[in-house]
């Protein structure tokens, strides 16, 4: 590679990935489910994009990236998910630790019972619909993004999406903490 | 309660009822447009004829409301990332793009 071509590089690079880090790294938490596998898979991520990104047409990068991480996980060994869910007692350590100077402690108890009931129902679901919860729920992207991680159309993002939350609402539903509350 | 908040936002000025009185949508269609609204993936069409209704109809409203909250408690979900790691990798990053490939 030529020096200016070099340099043309680069700055697409800083232009293009380096925004993109943390997105990447929330993602490849969700792929991984383990930091240091999560820390290879953005770097290979990376450096796969820096060597294509002479090809790369400037549109969509987040899409762009997500779809070549997901080329690399799939070349990796992927790990059995000992721990698939967090517990929700960290949620109540959390509570603990707040400031009550700072934050409304009754509304935070409230979130916890509520978040505690969603996290149950969604323990209930199988994977392929948690995934696309963690997509786009907690990693904050959009269909297509997600679609693009994960490999499959974006109609099966949202069919998976949409039943899935459906499912926790119904959970909700039948639970004590919907009772009284909207 | 500032729920609504951001679907007036989405409204053109017409008055909220009315507009809703107007519009086709039924419930049955705001069951099946509703989750893509809250994560605006709507087109500018649905979204405002949907929040017009979800102002205007208190059983859509709720339900929608029931949606979000869960949306949030999803949300809160998030793990706190991990400090070090995002350092390692801002500055793999930065180093690419400062010194290019290292092979
Ligand atoms: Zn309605």
């Amino acid at each position: 590679m030529s020096a200016a071509a070099e340099a043309e590089s680069q700055k697409r690079f800083e232009t293009y990935v380096v925004p993109e880090t943390e997105v990447m790294f929330r993602v490849a938490m969700s792929i991984t489910r383990n930091k240091a596998d999560a820390e290879d898979l953005v770097q290979d991520t990376m450096l796969r994009a820096y060597r294509a990104i002479d090809r790369f047409d400037g549109r969509h990068p987040r899409a762009w990236l997500l779809t070549i991480m997901r080329n690399a996980a799939i070349n990796r060994v992927r790990r059995k998910r000992p721990e698939l869910l967090r517990d929700p007692d960290l949620t109540m350590e959390r509570v603990a630790n707040t400031d009550p100077d700072t934050a409304n402690v009754e509304a935070i108890v409230v979130d916890t019972v509520f978040d505690a009931e969603v996290e149950r129902a969604l323990q209930s679901l199988s994977e392929k619909f948690i995934e696309v919860i963690e997509m786009v729920d907690l990693n904050g992207l959009s269909y297509q993004e997600a679609a693009d991680a994960i490999g499959v159309p974006v109609g099966t993002v949202m069919s998976r999406l949409h039943r899935a939350r459906a499912k926790i609402r119904k959970h909700l539903a039948t639970s004590e903490v919907a009772k009284g509350r909207t | 309660m500032s729920f609504f908040k951001k679907f007036k936002k989405k409204q053109t000025g017409k008055n909220l009822a009315e507009n809703a009185g107007n519009s086709a949508i039924s419930c049955r269609q705001v069951g099946q447009d509703l989750q893509s609204f809250l994560d605006g993936e709507s087109t500018e069409i649905t979204a405002e004829a949907l929040a017009a209704h979800l102002e205007a109809c208190k059983d859509c409203g709720l339900e929608a409301e029931v949606y979000q909250k869960i949306k949030d408690a999803l949300a809160r979900r998030a793990p706190e990332l991990a400090d070090d790691s995002l350092a390692r990798l801002h500055s793999f990053g930065k180093q690419l793009a400062e010194s290019g490939d290292p092979e």
